[in-house]
């Protein structure tokens, strides 16, 4: 875990040299705050909830975490630093844990950066802080599960464009998944698998305030699947 | 101590290295020369690790690289072609990197500084790598490759596209790091060759062609010797007659302009025949310019070994 701390230092370092972490924030607050207070109208909304401001995170990351992962493994393999790195004494769990956690303390730092939407909130009355714990353990685990797959996505290829748009497109696929069987009208068995496969559709309840540990427990499933699925892949890479 | 055995890569269907064996003892400079895709990089990626080989085996130290590839990577140290860096790191910050990852914990500082010290990079360490020039980045490529002090170093094609300046600076730190550590430098220029190492080994398309000190091969490769002596003289069609009945040995070229003909006697009695042929030409009212034997430069040898040994290339 210490030499998967270096990498992480590493990263996050990097992240905010190039200085890619920082136009991510200003650009997310931007975007939180125009949606928030203008496209949903919240002090029109005259009520103090917080589930538009959660309901609004997901979206946003959609777009914009492809843009923090995609240079993950694809800038290595292009600038020709991954042959260096994989000749280091790291493993391949050290590389991809370490980039893992770089990747989704920028996500929290950015989730962190737009408390000020609950701050405002809180000046109209009165929170069940069981409710925004559910609710920041939701998003923190939606953040998590997105930056595994934009790992994994970076991890297979050499093009950071690629990445990008492969990435959105995954998550864009996880996050309607739950709309197919409303346009379908399905129901029974099928539905509740499709529903089960999305990401919405676990995500809601912990935006709804709801502690449920077998959503948790697919936020886990995904995003250990996925760096597995990651480091499986440089493993992998060695032998071709 | 580096023994590789068998060694075979290959990259899907095509065999970039085919059964290649060596051994580089410690504490010697190796060449692995060959032309560009005869598989000098893809060796040196099995040696470091990176890439597992199809089959065969690699110890370093009597540790196999499949087997133990962390212990491994801790004792080498290595600039991959093009010396790729974080380019968006100080040259400071990427080494303390490197130090970090490589397990340099203890006197990190006095090591880095030392390094930087070892690579003329003292006065560059808050510099951003991206300004550097292409020179100061072959430095802390070097750099990175010897912080943390290993016993093997392997180096692929470290000089090119240096200056000719840039180019002597680093083979001056090449040999000095040769001191105390097994170096493996792989290079299609043969000078470096020439200038750096004490043994050679010769790969085209995927295999072992020559191995051994310069002289070896040189020894090995050269076959018949001849004698080239220019001369001046009135007529050379009558000198080549009478050279040929009164020495015995029938040139074998002759090349001829206004000035002076070069003339390629074969040699096989040794030094005898430069001294008859001396005496004869200056008895017979003719100028000797020049007399020199034929050896095979490293040059001639490459070309020989890379070209006509794979000419269905």
């Amino acid at each position: 875990m210490h030499k998967a701390s270096i990498v992480f230092r590493r990263e996050l370092k990097s992240y905010f040299n190039v200085p890619i972490a920082w136009l991510f924030i200003v650009i997310f607050n931007l975007a939180i705050s125009i949606f928030f207070f203008f496209v949903q109208q919240f002090f029109a909304l005259d009520r103090a909830d917080l589930r538009p401001y959660f309901s609004l995170l997901p979206l946003f990351f959609t777009i914009l975490v492809p843009a923090l992962t995609m240079k993950m493994w694809a800038e290595e393999k292009k600038q020709g630093t991954y042959e260096m790195l994989m000749t280091m004494p790291f493993s391949e769990f050290d590389l991809v844990i370490g980039k893992f956690l770089a990747a989704f303390v920028l996500l929290l730092i950015a989730i962190a950066s737009t408390v000020f939407i609950p701050i405002t909130m809180f000046l109209f009355g009165y929170f069940d802080p069981g409710q925004i714990f559910a609710q920041y353990i939701g998003i923190f685990l939606f953040a998590a599960a997105c930056s595994a797959i934009g790992q994994y996505v970076s991890a297979n290829t050499k093009s950071q464009i690629s990445a990008f748009v492969v990435t959105m497109i995954l998550l864009i696929i996880l996050n309607i998944f739950s709309q197919i069987p409303l346009w379908f009208n399905m129901t029974g068995k099928i539905a509740d698998v499709i529903n089960w496969l999305s990401v919405n559709y676990h995500y809601n309840s912990f935006a709804k305030g709801v502690l449920d540990s077998r959503d948790a427990l697919y936020f886990l499933i995904i995003t250990t699947g996925f760096l597995y699925a990651t480091m499986q892949k440089l493993y992998l890479g060695r032998w071709r | 101590m580096i023994q590789v055995e068998s060694l075979y890569k290959s990259y899907g269907t095509f065999p970039a290295v085919k059964n290649v064996s060596f051994e580089v003892p410690s504490g010697v400079i190796v060449g692995l020369l060959g032309p560009n895709g005869a598989g000098k990089t893809t060796i040196m990626k099995a040696l470091t690790g990176y890439h597992k080989p199809t089959a065969g085996t690699i110890l370093i130290d009597g540790k196999n690289v499949e087997e133990d590839p962390i212990a491994i990577k801790s004792m080498t140290g290595y600039l991959p072609e093009g010396v790729p860096l974080y380019s968006e790191m100080t040259v400071y910050e990427y080494l303390e990197f490197i130090a970090e990852a490589r397990g340099v914990i203890e006197h990190k500082k006095e090591t880095i500084e030392n390094t930087m010290r070892k690579c003329g990079l003292i006065g560059f360490g808050d510099v951003l790598i991206d300004h550097l020039s292409k020179g100061y980045k072959q430095r802390v490529g070097l750099a990175q490759a010897i912080l943390h002090n290993p016993a093997i170093l392997i180096l692929d094609e470290p000089t090119t596209g240096l200056d000719p300046n840039q180019i002597l600076e680093i083979r001056d730190l090449i040999r000095d790091l040769g001191k105390d550590k097994t170096v493996i430098l792989s290079t299609h220029i043969l000078q470096e060759v020439e200038a750096l190492c004490s043994k050679i080994i010769i790969i085209n398309e995927g295999e072992i062609v020559a191995d051994g000190s310069p002289e070896e091969i040189a020894d090995a490769m050269k076959g018949e010797e001849n004698i080239i002596c220019k001369i001046k003289t009135s007529s050379i069609d009558k000198f080549k007659v009478d050279f040929a009945n009164y020495l015995k040995y029938s040139p074998k070229k002759l090349v001829e302009n206004l000035f002076q003909s070069e003339l390629v006697v074969p040699a096989q009695s040794g030094d005898a025949a430069a001294e008859s042929i001396f005496k004869w030409i200056v008895e017979h009212d003719s100028i000797l310019l020049e007399m020199r034997r034929d050896t095979l430069s490293l040059e001639d040898i490459f070309v020989k070994l890379t070209r006509e040994g794979g000419n269905h290339a």
